[in-house]
């Protein structure tokens, strides 16, 4: 009973939580922030019994539920929702940050408390029926509706730029998504369905496929943010608030990724080997572009910003060089960035409250006045640039392993120049990390700054024990991806294998170049 | 017993935690018994190992392997979290927690009247813990947990005076230098999984020996998988052209460069070829490019040590020159003598670290007494006649410098003749040339340490001269057990000519075995002369140093500098090497940076997004222009309308 | 000839010329009654809204319930338009109540005026014959005409209904010459017989060029459009609300009406034609948005641009598409009242506060309002689980299903460019501080109307099934 009706109560119960906020007056400010804390909690807590009920030995969709939700003479449409190895460790992380983010808010926003934590709510439900829907339908709907919470956060409670960081934000996600509607409706029409299972089984011929998934390419290519879609996000970053920058960082960008390996790429198999060295390009570009650009920035909530771009070219090549290892390393990877440059926003944030700038010029040498943080600081940095035993590098790893061993002509030089990034991180990043925390003794406005405190290393703490859990012990997660990514892989390549051409030919083909 | 393998680096990895949680509230005595009981326990506990292994026949050859759990496992990868104690990992888990425990008791020390004592004994213990997964690791990916892990704590330690400019950008540097070579590791790691289909020593060994892999592979694929690992052991080993990073880790504290920055990380790329040593012998081009590699890094670092006044640049330099000798050794197929020179070097270095350490730790309490806070406590020309002040620092830095310079029997004597000997006898005579006037110079800077820094009279005022002492006992301890290793540490490794057992060549015969022997010339009279070359060299590199520094004779050495004042000005910048990667590498990326930030992204592809933005409003304008409030201009529209209409209907 | 007078179809016209009569007559009378002017006009189309409900419906078989000849016909499809604007009626009613309280310009002639258009429009809907049709057009105008003018103290509302004459009168000749045409080319006014005349000669295209002329005005199709910034910023608010969601679905249904069912045979003209004024009509109604700096005036272009959607779901001449336009139409009659009825009651005195600096901050001030007015913004953009974008996606829907996917692309981006004006409103409302605290009084009355509507933006997005099956089954019995 519980298990069929689990899913949806995960992923509507924070509209319970925000009806009864908006039944708690607005000036008990801290009511509505202990009763949120609670409330994401109990709904994480909630979210638990998927991983336990989780069966990982079937790649099936599980907690599956299907019902009309409407039916015209010109389209019916299905409410139907699902979980498997996919999408399972992306609704967990949702689920787990929200706590973490509520408590991070508890002294970061002070002004219309109650507008924001609503927001959040809804954002979460945005995000959950987005990742959980196996409607196109509904999952456009969801798609969309997201992006209203995330607007309002962005635009009411963010920094200086604010309104046109939220518009842009919200329009040019728009402009992606429009076009994927498009798509949506022509699948639609040629296979009378909205259901993403029956749609896998249809074949759409090769023309179709080839405009069909560049209109969803573009939607999730924007969200992703792939290079050169990505200008939206630094702006979006640098002007949420923390709690904001954490949720976009963590999840919203996932969906996009989420995106391709759900929706674009299982529909579209033959045009994904057509776009695939591409959009492996793109992601190399990325990969190396966000590097670099993150290296000169001198606002440190810009340059974790940039760093996602750069991380999530790691996610995108890893999907689209179709080997199993590859596929599951970005998947991983999606779990890993989410965990880690989530924690570096937070972080960020942190010191942001208590010196109400983020210029990196403006720090220096404050690991002796804030060493515990310091610490936590230092060890997110090594989880972003991929240290072994964090959960970066296992994400990284796989990636460019797998890429390596694709059947792409140049995979060699793919996933050689992919590595390049793992150079490339540590540069910005222990820069950065150098001005912020060493170089000088800290100057006397710095020198009366506080350490970490008991919330801020409460909230931190889930995070750290998940970086060396997936660094050390990743086949907890990896297990309950397998099966449904071997199916994965079956679905993208039906029938035929990729050709493998000669390995040796290959490399020694590469190593001349 | 041998299934808990794992305590040997996890035993430390307590104590880094005991310590980082805990430390800041804890007295430093406990402290260091935490930090140092763990290394203790760690290495008794691989001796005992150590000799269940070699007594017991079934673990002998294949040494002991623990498994702990699976790691990762996707698709036909699979790689566990286990260790591998055999023959090569055992000898080097000895030195290193043999090694690494004197330094820690000598920390105790050296280290006493520094803040954040328990932050340094933190990460002394997790660089344990990194080296020993390194060590012990029985797959490369492991392997490269340990081998990233020690590159960090070697960050977190050189930038232990976080708070100056020089520790933390020397940190950085030498991560990201560090960095680069794991770049080529984790490329070879790639494409030997892509070979083998897996990452595990025996398994790739297996597979080798049973030639399951294709002869073409061998020369191709294989090569290349080498020659990528090679470049890994470039940056962690500080081979040219990635050396840069040692000479500036010399801002960490001087026990650190002496644990990490002498004795046991900076070998680890050495140690990976050793421990890959299957397939390295597959590939003599690899070999020959590590050789050549390892043969000029020693002659270049040592031109540059002859010159340096600061005594850890002169150490660190001397490093890297050592470490060149070890890839020259491995180059030449006497993997073996690589090793055993690990080992010897091991221990002098260590010694020669701490020594200056001991130097470098009086030198500052002299001028700390005196008030004196402008003077470098390192430089050389500020020291002089220290012998006196310092006796047992004096005596051991002797042994170590003896050790060095090679000496008979002493033990680099031993390690680096084998290796000179194995250069020429393999046919490379250019590179055994190479090696020896490497040697020379290596003779010659080390005595010009002993004459320049502990010789003569001292160079400061007196009262300074007054705060001169000799160090305490927890530092002189370790210094003088490393200085009976350093004299008597070559006997493992005794030349067969001298028809006693080589115990190191017997221990690690089954593990490196000659799958691709290479043809040595066989000569005992040849080796005999060689041998004395070997001693001439070193004793005319002393020779060379008295007549310069002996004494009086300062002069002759200021005039020697000045008639090749180019040469001097060279060597003494280093060649201008950082300058020139500074111009080539760095600058240039950090404009990259710039421009694709400002011009692509902000200008370009914002642009083009405002653009649009921009044109929208502008159609706009021009829309709204029409909307003056005229009657007479709405009913013009309605015309235009009405004639668009008109030519579809009727035109 | 037998003069059949059937009194079900006769009915709602005649309610509505009582409710017109009593409400005239209330203008001599004491200002305690005067006052009920409203109430007593919202009686008169409630009653005949019951009317068409309750009597006229189930008299609808297959063959729509004619009379006269067809000078009267109900079908489904002219009865859900119909019913579309009783509706509008009532609630543009319950909006003006108080709005001409605060002008202080309340007089019962107000409603009269109002149910006279409105009885043209019935006129208008209601029939298959061309003499009605410009009968009603008549008695739509005119009294629209007068209704925009109303505040005639007010220079912009004068000059907006005089503008409105000017224009509307030529529109309504071209409509008059058109007809007169078609009869030229066929001898005949009925719609079933010139369907059946299948005529393409110049004169009879000509007549429906101008015939569509005509209708394209009403419905403030570009280029015929310029008269509607002006108009609707001159009108009173609640006016604005009525005029932007009535005339328009009046105009866009006839025309549907005249299209496909007296001139299917000339489909490959007016396809053509449409899809060019489609095109005009979404491009300049969405930039014309972008740069105006009264929300007012911004909503005036916005519904020229919904114009265009509309004449878009034309193209695709099929049951789909008109059921989709039938869809659109009632989601935007929703939201449109909304919107005005939003901005009908940021006013102070006869003061209305409309421009963008204005609504500064209002969503704090009146949390209410500011959800409300979010709602009915992020629907216009066309946002999922809202009405507007069902529509929305009704209508691309039939576009691509008829092949028309290019067309649905510039569809597509003149929603993206009007994402950016209806955000601006959010914007403003949220985003930005206002100095001046500009409280408003909000009545009761209007923020029910309010709160319905919102409720069914929503209730009619997540769950359109009903709206769009009853729009379906118009959509399938036009005659």
């Amino acid at each position: 009973m519980l298990n069929t009706h689990l899913l949806s109560i995960v992923t509507f119960l924070p509209v319970l939580a925000v009806i009864v906020l908006a039944i708690i007056p607005g000036r008990q400010e801290k009511a509505l922030k202990q009763f949120s804390i609670g409330f994401a909690i109990i709904h994480f807590l909630l979210s638990i019994l998927l991983v336990t009920n989780f069966d990982s030995s079937v790649y099936k969709i599980q907690f599956e539920e299907i019902i009309p939700w409407f039916s015209t003479q010109f389209a019916s449409v299905g409410y139907h929702i699902g979980l498997d190895g996919i999408n399972l460790w992306i609704v967990m992380l949702t689920t787990f940050l929200g706590p973490i983010i509520f408590l991070s808010v508890y002294s970061s926003i002070t002004k219309k408390v109650k507008s924001f934590l609503i927001n959040m709510f809804l954002l979460e439900v945005g995000i959950l029926g987005s990742l959980v829907a196996l409607n196109t339908f509904l999952f456009y709907l969801f798609w969309e509706v997201m992006l209203i919470p995330m607007y309002f956060i962005i635009g009411v409670w963010g920094g200086e730029r604010r309104i046109y960081a939220a518009v842009k934000f919200f329009i040019y996600t728009m402009a992606g998504s429009l076009l994927m509607l498009v798509a949506i409706i022509y699948m639609y029409l040629q296979t009378g369905t909205f259901e993403l299972m029956d749609l896998y089984t249809h074949t759409f011929s090769g023309q179709e496929q080839v405009y069909l998934f560049a209109a969803f390419a573009i939607a999730f290519a924007i969200k992703v943010p792939i290079f050169p879609f990505h200008t939206w996000l630094p702006d979006a970053h640098t002007e949420a608030p923390t709690a904001g920058s954490v949720i976009l960082a963590g999840v919203l960008l996932k969906l996009g990724t989420y995106g391709f390996i759900r929706f674009a790429m299982p529909l579209f198999p033959s045009a994904v080997k057509t776009f695939a060295p591409y959009v492996i390009v793109l992601g190399i570009i990325g990969i190396i572009y966000g590097a670099l650009v993150a290296m000169v920035q001198k606002d440190v909530k810009k340059l974790v910003a940039y760093s996602s771009v750069s991380h999530l070219g790691y996610v995108m090549v890893g999907l689209f060089a179709l080997t199993i290892y590859s596929v599951q390393g970005a998947m991983l990877q999606m779990i890993n960035h989410g965990i880690s440059t989530g924690a570096l926003f937070l972080l960020v944030g942190i010191v942001y409250e208590r010196t109400h700038t983020r210029l990196i010029s403006e720090y220096g040498g404050i690991a002796k006045v804030m060493p515990v943080y310091a610490v936590l600081f230092m060890i997110f940095t090594l989880s972003s640039i991929g240290l072994p035993m964090t959960n970066g590098f296992i994400g990284e790893f796989l990636i460019l392993m797998g890429t390596f061993k694709s059947a792409y002509p140049y995979a060699f030089w793919y996933a050689a120049f992919a590595a390049v990034g793992v150079i490339l991180g540590a540069v910005y990043m222990l820069w950065m990390y150098q001005r912020v925390f060493f170089n000088i003794e800290p100057s006397e406005k710095n020198m009366k700054l506080k350490d970490a405190n008991l919330r801020e290393r409460i909230y931190l703490l889930p995070l750290l024990i998940m970086v060396f859990w997936i660094g050390l012990y990743p086949s907890f997660f990896l297990k309950r991806m397998d099966k449904s990514v071997e199916h994965y892989m079956k679905l993208i390549q039906p029938g035929t294998q990729l050709v493998v051409p000669d390995p040796t030919a290959a490399v020694d083909e590469g190593v001349q170049k | 017993m041998t299934n808990y393998i794992w305590l040997i680096p996890v035993l430390p990895l307590a104590g880094f935690l005991i310590n980082g949680l805990f430390g800041s509230r804890m007295s430093n005595k406990v402290i260091s018994w935490i930090g140092n009981l763990t290394i203790f326990a760690s290495f008794v506990f691989a001796l005992v190992l150590y000799i269940h292994m070699l007594n017991t026949p079934a673990l002998s050859e294949e040494g002991i392997h623990n498994i702990l759990f699976p790691w990762l496992n996707v698709g036909g990868f699979h790689v566990n979290f286990a260790f591998l104690f055999d023959r090569i990992s055992g000898t080097m888990t000895l030195m290193v927690a043999g090694v690494g425990f004197l330094i820690h008791v000598y920390s105790v020390g050296y280290m006493a009247e520094e803040d954040g004592y328990f932050r340094y004994f933190a990460y002394l213990n997790l660089f344990m813990f990194a080296m020993l997964t390194l060590v012990l690791a029985d797959n490369l990916l492991l392997m490269f947990v340990g081998w990233e892990g020690v590159g960090l704590c070697s960050y977190l330690l050189i930038g232990f005076y976080y708070t100056t400019k020089i520790a933390s950008d020397a940190g950085k540097k030498a991560f990201l230098v560090n960095r680069i070579g794991d770049f080529g590791f984790l490329l070879a790691m790639f494409l030997l999984f892509y070979l083998f289909g897996t990452l595990q020593f025996p398994e790739m060994k297996e597979i080798i020996l049973s030639h399951h892999i294709a002869p073409e592979m061998v020369t191709g694929m294989i090569t290349v998988a080498t020659m990528l690992l090679f470049v890994g052991a470039v940056g962690k080993s500080a081979q040219l052209p990635l050396y840069v990073w040692l000479p500036d880790a010399m801002a960490g504290p001087t026990p650190v460069s002496a644990l990490i920055h002498a004795a046991t990380m900076v070998t680890s790329g050495v140690y990976m070829i050793v421990r890959l040593n299957f397939l390295f012998q597959l590939t003599p081009n690899t070999l020959l490019l590590v050789a050549w590699v390892g043969g000029i890094t020693a002659l270049f670092a040592a031109t540059i040590g002859t010159v340096q006044n600061d005594i850890k640049k002169v150490l660190a330099y001397s490093t890297v020159s050592q470490l060149g000798y070890m890839f020259l050794g491995l180059g030449v197929g006497a993997f073996v003598a690589g090793f055993f020179h690990i080992i010897t070097h091991a221990f002098f270095k260590a010694l020669l670290f701490l020594g200056s350490g001991s130097v470098i730790h009086a030198m500052h309490h002299a001028y700390h007494n005196a008030g004196v806070h402008d003077k470098d406590p390192q430089d050389i020309r500020n020291m002089g006649g220290l012998s006196k002040f310092m006796p047992v620092t004096y005596w051991t830095f002797l042994v170590a410098t003896l050790a060095i310079a090679g000496f008979p029997l002493f033990s680099g004597f031993f390690s680096k003749d084998e290796i000179l000997w194995k250069a020429f006898a393999s046919g490379h005579k250019s590179l055994w040339a190479i090696g020896a006037v490497a040697a020379l110079l290596t003779s010659f800077y080390m005595f010009r340490l002993i004459y320049v820094a502990f010789l003569g009279q001292f160079r400061g005022s007196e009262k300074e001269k007054e705060g001169l002492h000799e160090s305490p006992r927890s530092m002189t301890v370790p210094l003088t057990i490393l200085g009976v290793l350093a004299a008597v540490g070559g006997f493992i490794g005794i030349p067969h000519i001298f028809h006693m057992p080589n115990l190191l060549d017997k221990t690690l015969e089954p593990l490196i075995p000659a799958i691709n022997p290479v043809h040595y010339l066989h000569n005992v009279s040849t080796e005999w002369t060689m041998m004395g070359i070997s001693v001439a060299i070193a004793i005319a590199g002393w020779l060379i140093a008295r007549s310069f520094y002996a004494g009086a004779s300062r002069k002759a050495v200021d005039g020697l500098s000045r008639t090749f004042s180019y040469v001097h000005k060279l060597l003494l910048n280093k060649y201008y090497v950082d300058e020139i990667y500074f111009a080539i590498v760095v600058h240039p990326i950090k404009r990259i940076g710039d421009f694709l930030w400002y011009y692509v992204d902000v200008i370009f592809i914002d642009g083009a997004v405002n653009l649009t933005g921009m044109l929208a409003t502008c159609c706009g304008r021009v829309i709204t222009l029409f909307q003056n409030g005229s009657v007479k201009m709405y009913a013009f529209s309605m015309l235009t309308g009405i004639l668009i209409l008109f030519w579809i209907f009727i035109g | 000839m037998n003069v059949t007078v059937n009194m079900t179809a006769l009915m709602p016209l005649i309610i509505l010329f009582a409710g017109i009569t009593l409400t005239a007559l209330m203008g001599t009378m004491r200002p305690s009654v005067k006052r009920l002017a409203g109430l007593v006009g919202s009686i008169a189309v409630v009653l005949a809204f019951w009317w068409l409900m309750e009597r006229v419906l189930p008299a609808i078989g297959t063959p729509a319930l004619s009379s006269q000849y067809g000078m009267l016909t109900y079908s489904y499809y002219s009865v859900f338009l119909s019913s579309l604007v009783l509706v509008t009626a009532v609630a543009a009613f319950a909006l003006s109540e108080h709005y001409l309280i605060a002008e202080d310009f309340s007089h019962p002639e107000f409603y009269a005026i109002l149910l006279a258009s409105i009885t043209g429009m019935m006129v208008m809907l209601n029939t298959s014959n061309f003499v009605n049709i410009f009968i009603g057009l008549e008695l739509l105008s005119i009294p629209l005409y007068s209704s925009v003018a109303y505040l005639r103290y007010k220079p912009e509302s004068v000059e907006g209904g005089l503008k409105y004459f000017i224009l509307g009168a030529i529109a309504s000749g071209f409509l008059a010459y058109g007809i007169a045409m078609v009869y030229g080319a066929t001898g005949s006014l009925d719609f079933i017989t010139i369907a059946k005349a299948v005529k393409t000669d110049s004169l009879f295209r000509l007549g429906l060029l101008f015939v569509m002329m005509g209708l394209a005005f009403k419905a403030a199709a570009v280029p015929f459009h310029m008269w509607t910034p002006d108009a609707y910023e001159g009108a009173a608010t609640p006016v604005t609300a009525f005029m932007s969601i009535a005339p328009k679905a009046v105009a866009i249904g006839v025309l549907i009406r005249i299209l496909y069912s007296v001139f299917p045979q000339m489909v490959g003209y007016w396809r053509e034609a449409v899809l060019v004024l489609s095109i005009l009509t979404v491009l300049v109604g969405n930039l014309g948005a972008i740069v105006q700096q009264s929300v007012k005036r911004m909503l005036a272009y916005s519904s020229i641009s919904h114009a265009g959607y509309l004449l878009m779901g034309i193209v695709a001449y099929s049951i789909e598409g008109v059921s989709g336009i039938l869809f659109y139409l009632a989601g935007y009659m929703l939201i449109n009242t909304g919107a005005f009825g939003v901005l009908s009651l940021l006013k102070k005195g006869d003061i209305d506060y409309v421009s963008y600096d204005d609504i500064r901050g209002i969503g704090y001030r009146h949390p209410l309002l500011g959800i409300f007015m979010s709602v009915f913004m992020f629907s216009l953009a066309g946002i999922p689980a809202t009405v507007g974008f069902m529509g929305k996606f009704y209508v691309f829907k039939a576009l691509i299903h008829a092949n028309y996917v290019g067309l649905a692309m510039v569809g597509i981006a003149g929603s993206l460019i009007s994402v950016y004006y209806y955000l601006r409103v959010v914007v403003n409302m949220y985003m930005k501080e206002n100095p001046e605290e500009n409280n408003f009084d909000l009545n009761f009355l209007s923020m029910t109307v309010l709160g319905i509507c919102s409720v069914l933006v929503i209730a009619a997005g997540l769950f359109p099934a009903k709206i769009a099956d009853i729009a379906n089954v118009a959509a399938r019995f036009m005659n």
